[in-house]
């Protein structure tokens, strides 16, 4: 059995006890602030239901779990709906609009054309937003298609390369995508006079920690190098569905330790310089999430958003904890074991 | 060059010598994590140059190591990884998860390397169907002269064991989890180092006052480990592992369950297992009755086995001193028995033995408890082997000289099983007492005494070594002499073959070339061995040669008899080492 093969199986088995979707409610929506440029601004995040992801209707990344967000029959007045359900919520003053689906954006299988441009005149006639972010396969980012969602407002463009390796994307994510796509998609975006932003995973299935920490660190180089103007470091964590789940229970992927992610974000900033390096810990703490030692979880977490809004290195200086020491010596021997979880009886 | 080349083993368990970048090693060994890589002894393993996976340096790896096992996408995984295992190498992982064929599938492919590192090994800790699945099946697809490296595996507790499943080196990951949680290990067990009412431990970490900094507690923790590796390898060399792990294993249930899983897989014990040997074997466990040497002791007797020509059977119970006939009670049981009987011991772990075959390994070599009380496993195993011994023909008598209610009732299932009636002479009173005495001559009264006790030993004890029928050929025209246990056989004033009372074997001089079968014949290449005969000078040799057997050795240039040093098998794939020992060698 190939890992395509298996992430289909697993995904299958898992979508049977999927409840049907409401087409005309979007998936998630929430108020933040984030960092751009060097000014801090209200952001409001939107997740809409579309169809999902085209990949994941083929076979799908180990780690997503988004594709039982998705929907039949997400249309233009569908999409206006979900708009103004998630809109009436957000605050009353000038936006950042991360307005993302489960997949791209961009893509006209996903999401039809007339459903896109729906989009556009409802920004346009809302008014509150500033900047606009969209979340996109590089595969899809076209002058074209960008053209489309051109409106009264500066457009970031959001893309998962996850990894600057294409074996390492190929082999442990399962995600159709190379990185000569990605570099294209980044150029096609600044010929356009979009931002681009680029989420990398840290901690994909397979990969030891140190390795991890290696991969990631490349990425946002690599990232920065093609042109990205900020990188995301996105903390793998175990959602529904997924190989990672798999292999999760099976004792053999643990989420990446915080430390790893402080240390991965603390050397693609010193790379990085003036550019925005930023990391939002979601599920922190968690069993399914990186974590720590339990103790300092909330603590290391709090100082990765904090940096993410400062870009400042020395407030992950600040977080520590006797656990580290435990991290360390993880770090050492997973270089030369890669196991994830050695010797878990040494307790029993 | 770079090689590993095995020089003792006790069971699947062995020493040897690792030799990589012009640096050697002793293994088993204790391989040390450190910055600059993995030290295994004064070899250190790095991960680049001499990498043993592709990830390198500071840079994204060209290809991830797909090491966390999950057997299903491994086969996708391994295919595309094995691609980039270059040359260069020294060191291959074996992938395979809980899938056994996987595995060997892995270890195959990888022949090439002199050390095999076994992947995703930290999933068999206390998990015994699968260690002693996985390790088996990567020892036996791989070379017999390829080492097998566990990282992430050793706790002290299980070391002993671990090694004799097969794997060479292990690693100190423990100690350095355990003292990164503060964690103070100990032969038996793990302890929070605040609960530690006092420690007891005399390694310099702990003489140096409480083991509290991080690197004082890595001391101490690797130095628990490394004694155990220690002293399992002092065990092999000793020849007794076995009895070192049969003690160890009574910490934790999981080792128990695993030691018995390891003698449930009897093929890939019993090839690794010495046939004879100078160790005592001591059975003080239940688990000695599933021992190599027992099974395989009863095994041979089954097949190779000719009783004297008897009209009476004697059925006598074991004594504490080895051979039996050194004691005090079998001297007073061979006065009454005057050579008139085919004499039977029942004993435990052995089952029971034939006087013939007192002296070989391990029934010469053995200690068991006594106490009289024999547990149900143990008569079974006494029913089953006296019935074999008894089975073979009709006896004008059968005399049961046992008291002990063990003994007795193993006599009963015999009797019931075969149809045939015992007569008991020793039921109430002590086996040795006169009265028993001269009930046990009585019940032989009239039976022929004209057993030649050292010709027949001797020709059991042939037959033992190299099959039915070895033991007629050695003594035709030729007669045994010496002071019983240290017989030898002449014809014509040359000797044939001479006891070796300490190993439990007979030596055999190159005038018995005759008496070998082809089973035990070792052909070689075309050179004349001077001490020894190295594995790759062998061109072939029969499967069912063990390590200790008596061999030949025949080549266009020269014949030799000597001792195997390692399996048939081991000697017609190993690269290295030595196969036989040579005694006598005559150039052609
Ligand atoms: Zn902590
Ligand atoms: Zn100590």
């Amino acid at each position: 059995m190939t890992v395509a093969e298996l992430v289909r199986e697993l995904r299958e088995k898992r979508r049977e006890r999927e409840r049907p979707k409401d087409p005309e409610e979007p998936s998630a929506h929430w108020p933040g602030t984030d960092r751009v440029g060097h000014d801090v601004m209200t952001s409001y995040t939107v997740i809409l239901r579309t169809r999902g992801c085209r990949l994941a209707s083929g076979s799908g990344c180990t780690v997503c779990g988004y594709p039982f967000e998705g929907t039949g029959g997400v249309g233009a007045r569908e999409v206006r709906r979900q708009l103004e359900t998630a809109l009436a919520d957000a605050p009353d003053e000038s936006l950042y609009l991360k307005l993302f689906t489960s997949g791209s954006l961009l893509d006209e299988w996903e999401l039809p054309v007339d459903a896109q441009r729906a989009v556009v005149e409802a920004l346009r006639s809302d008014g509150r937003v500033a900047r606009l972010s969209i979340e996109t396969l590089p595969g899809f980012v076209t002058e074209e298609t960008l053209s489309r969602i051109d409106g009264p407002y500066e457009l970031e463009v959001a893309t998962g390369l996850e990894t600057s390796s294409d074996a390492v994307r190929q082999l442990c994510l399962n995600k159709a995508l190379t990185f000569e796509d990605y570099a294209g998609a980044v150029e096609a975006a600044r010929g356009f006079g979009a931002d681009v932003k680029t989420y990398v995973l840290l901690k994909p299935p397979f990969l030891p920690e140190p390795t991890a920490l290696r991969d990631a660190v490349r990425s946002g180089i690599d990232a920065f190098d093609a042109g990205s103007e900020s990188v995301s470091l996105n903390l793998c964590n175990v959602q529904r569905g997924t190989l990672v789940e798999h292999l999760h229970r099976r004792g053999e992927y643990r989420p990446p330790w915080l430390w790893t992610a402080h240390e991965a974000v603390r050397r693609i900033k010193r790379y990085a310089g003036d550019r925005l390096v930023i990391s939002d810990p979601v599920a922190s703490g968690k069993k399914r999430g990186p974590r720590n030692c339990g103790e300092c979880d909330d603590s290391a977490a709090r100082a990765l958003e904090r940096f993410s809004l400062e870009q400042e290195p020395s407030i992950l200086d600040g977080a520590d904890c006797s656990c580290k020491t435990e991290w360390e010596q993880r770090l050492l021997l997973e270089e030369h074991t890669h196991h994830p979880n050695p010797l878990t009886s040494i307790d029993g | 060059m770079d090689y590993f080349e095995v020089k003792e083993r006790d069971g699947p368990g062995r020493t040897g010598e690792l030799r990589m970048g012009g640096e050697s090693a002793e293994t088993p060994l204790l391989a040390e994590h450190t910055r600059a890589g993995v030290l295994l002894g004064e070899i250190l393993l790095k991960e680049s140059g001499t990498a043993y996976h592709p990830a390198v340096g500071d840079t994204a790896p060209d290809y991830p190591s797909p090491l966390r096992a999950d057997e299903r996408v491994l086969a996708e995984l391994e295919e595309r990884s094995t691609a980039a295992a270059s040359p260069e190498h020294v060191a291959a992982t074996v992938h395979g998860g809980e899938d056994v064929g996987l595995r060997r599938r892995a270890a195959s492919a990888l022949e090439g390397f002199p050390l095999l590192i076994l992947g995703s090994a930290p999933a068999l800790d206390a998990s015994p169907r699968k260690l002693s699945n996985v390790v088996p099946a990567v020892r036996e697809a791989a070379r017999p002269d390829a080492a097998i490296y566990a990282p992430g595996l050793a706790l002290p507790w299980s070391v002993p064991l671990l090694i004799y499943a097969g794997i060479d080196l292990l690693d100190d990951s423990a100690a350095r989890i355990a003292a990164a949680r503060n964690t103070y290990l100990e032969r038996d067990r793990a302890s929070p180092l605040e609960e530690l009412e006092e420690t007891v431990c005399p390694c310099p970490a702990c003489l140096d006052g409480n083991p509290e900094s991080f690197e004082g507690l890595l001391r101490h923790n690797r130095a628990t480990l490394e004694t155990e590796v220690r002293l399992s390898r002092a065990a092999v060399a000793r020849g007794q592992l076995r009895e070192l792990v049969e003690g160890r294993i009574r910490t934790k249930p999981w080792l128990v369950a695993a030691l018995r899983h390891l003698d449930e897989n009897r093929d890939y014990v019993e090839e690794r297992t010495p046939t004879f040997r100078r160790s005592e074997m001591l059975a003080c466990g239940e688990e000695a009755l599933r021992r190599a040497e027992v099974t395989r002791f009863a095994e041979r007797m089954h097949g190779r086995y000719e009783p004297p020509d008897a009209d009476a059977a004697v059925i006598l119970p074991c004594s504490a001193g080895k051979p039996y006939f050194t004691s005090r009670s079998h001297s007073k049981f061979r006065r009454a028995t005057g050579d008139r009987a085919l004499e039977i011991v029942l004993t435990s772990p052995m089952g029971a033995v034939p006087r013939e075959l007192e002296t070989v390994y391990p029934v010469a070599h053995y200690d068991v408890p006594v106490t009289g009380h024999w547990s149900e496993e143990e008569i079974a195993w006494m029913t089953t082997n006296l019935e074999n011994l008894l089975g073979g023909r009709e006896y004008g008598e059968i005399v049961a000289h046992v008291r002990d209610e063990g003994y007795v009732e193993a006599v009963k299932r015999v009797e019931e099983n075969l149809g045939v009636e015992a007569r008991y002479t020793s039921i109430d009173n002590h086996p040795t007492s006169d009265e028993s005495l001269a009930d046990l001559e009585e019940g032989l009264r009239g039976f022929r005494t004209d057993i030649d006790r050292y010709a027949e030993g001797t020709r059991c004890v042939a037959d033992y070594m190299l099959g039915k029928g070895a033991g007629t050929a050695l003594l035709d025209g030729a007669e045994v002499r010496g002071r019983y246990p240290s017989l030898r056989v002449e014809r014509d004033g040359e000797v044939l073959a001479t006891a070796v009372p300490a190993y439990g074997s007979l030596a055999f001089t190159l005038r018995a070339r005759d008496v070998f079968p082809s089973d035990y014949v070792v052909e070689i290449e075309d050179f004349v061995p001077m001490g020894s005969v190295l594995a790759p000078g062998v061109v072939d040799a029969p499967e069912g040669i063990r390590p200790g057997d008596e061999v030949l050795v025949e080549g266009p240039s020269a014949t030799c008899v000597g001792r195997a040093r390692m399996s048939g098998d081991e000697m017609a794939r190993s690269r290295r080492g030595v196969a036989v020992d040579v005694r006598h060698r005559e150039e052609i």
